[in-house]
């Protein structure tokens, strides 16, 4: 399952409507949980999710009212409701505020406990948090393997950023 | 101050590219912003010549605030735009570009000032040409040539530097001192090249995530614990 960098959560409806439509043709239950009556489960599972995306206690709240950021992670919860083995993230931190982005590598650290997790990042500060592995990329190709600490110390990799491509 | 950028704030929808933007350049002087990729350098000059809104904050060109203008009547102030990417018209010729210029110009018969044939003299050997047909180099030469035939005070150049050999970049550099020092004209450089910006630049900014996290003169901005912080990973 992979978001997007622009949220594209529905707007008019509630947290917690996004978060079960996402879970509807889940793979942890099937499309038909809500038909067996299995409803607590549903409901289980998305409060679980509200919990892990920082927005517990704000479920019955129009996801147009929450914020840049929490849009953000509303959208992760509904990549998660659906039960992926692998996510994929496109800069999840754009445009966000610098505590927000401290809270979303809180966010994604958690989930990668369970689910192998791939981000897109330009934020620097973000990729040191998070402290994980890290490929370089540069004009289409990998330019550059390794740990974070290993990354910032390759010369060509700082040749790169300052812009010396020689 | 001939340019004065007060609080500016941009959003895409909700999501925040400039939070608080404050800088000053003023004539004749010879500035620069640095930053990564994506933190926001680009946006912030479009929003300094009214391609698009800021929401917060102030702009004022000669203490003339440029609120509600459009972007040719920035131009019409004396700002001159040179964008990411060149964007010259292909397929017109050299010639009909730079003429294009000078459709801001206030006075009746407009003209190519002189000064971007002495300075790109390039431009007038290939002034038939179509202007598609030019090398990297050359187009940038042309879109700075553009931006002078609307007389500015002021240019703004986005990246100037990027997809351009070394010893092109070296002749940009040496054309760009030689026009500042000899016309008196200010430059507001956005660049990932930091030798090409803090060699043009007589002092900077740097950006990080939308914001100005330092300033300072050019051996300030070269400092290796800045770099390391804010430009390299």
């Amino acid at each position: 399952m992979r978001k997007f960098q622009v949220p594209t959560v529905f707007e008019d409806i509630s947290v917690l409507d996004n978060l079960i439509i996402a879970s509807i043709g889940s793979r942890a239950y099937g499309p038909w949980a809500f038909l067996r009556r299995e409803e607590q489960t549903v409901l289980n599972h998305v409060n679980e999710i509200t919990e892990v995306i920082h927005l517990s206690g704000r479920d019955h709240e129009l996801a147009s009212h929450l914020s840049h950021g929490e849009k953000q992670w509303l959208e992760i919860g509904m990549v998660l409701a659906y039960g992926p083995k692998l996510m994929l993230l496109d800069e999840p931190t754009a445009g966000m505020s610098p505590h927000e982005t401290i809270e979303t590598s809180e966010i994604i650290m958690k989930i990668s406990r369970d689910i192998t997790t791939v981000v897109i990042e330009h934020d620097i500060k973000f990729l040191r948090q998070i402290g994980q592995n890290v490929t370089v990329m540069h004009h289409g190709s990998v330019l550059a393997e390794g740990t974070f600490d290993e990354i910032a110390d390759m010369a060509r990799v700082k040749d790169v950023y300052l812009g010396r491509k020689g | 101050m001939l340019l004065k950028v007060n609080g500016v704030s941009v959003y895409y929808g909700k999501s925040c590219a400039c939070h608080e933007v404050s800088l000053e350049i003023d004539h004749g002087e010879k500035v620069c912003v640095l930053g990564r990729n994506g933190v926001g350098k680009t946006t912030l000059l479009k929003s300094m010549v009214r391609l698009i809104p800021n929401r917060g904050g102030t702009i004022h060109v000669e203490n003339e605030d440029i609120d509600g203008m459009k972007p040719y009547e920035v131009a019409r102030l004396g700002i001159g735009y040179v964008p990411q990417g060149r964007m010259i018209f292909p397929n017109l010729t050299v010639m009909e570009n730079l003429k294009l210029g000078t459709t801001i110009q206030r006075e009746k018969i407009k003209a190519i000032p002189d000064l971007v044939f002495d300075f790109f003299p390039i431009l007038k050997m290939r002034s038939k040409q179509r202007a598609g047909s030019l090398s990297g180099g050359e187009q940038q030469m042309l879109a700075i040539g553009r931006a002078l035939s609307g007389l500015p005070k002021l240019i703004l150049l986005d990246e100037p530097s990027e997809g351009l050999a070394i010893a092109i970049i070296e002749e940009l550099i040496r054309i760009l001192k030689k026009l500042t020092y000899e016309t008196g004209l200010a430059i507001f450089l956005v660049e990932q090249n930091l030798d090409m910006a803090l060699e043009v630049a007589a002092r900077g900014y740097i950006m990080e995530k939308g914001r100005t996290v330092a300033q300072g003169d050019a051996a300030q901005l070269r400092d290796d614990e800045i770099v390391k912080r804010h430009l390299i990973v």
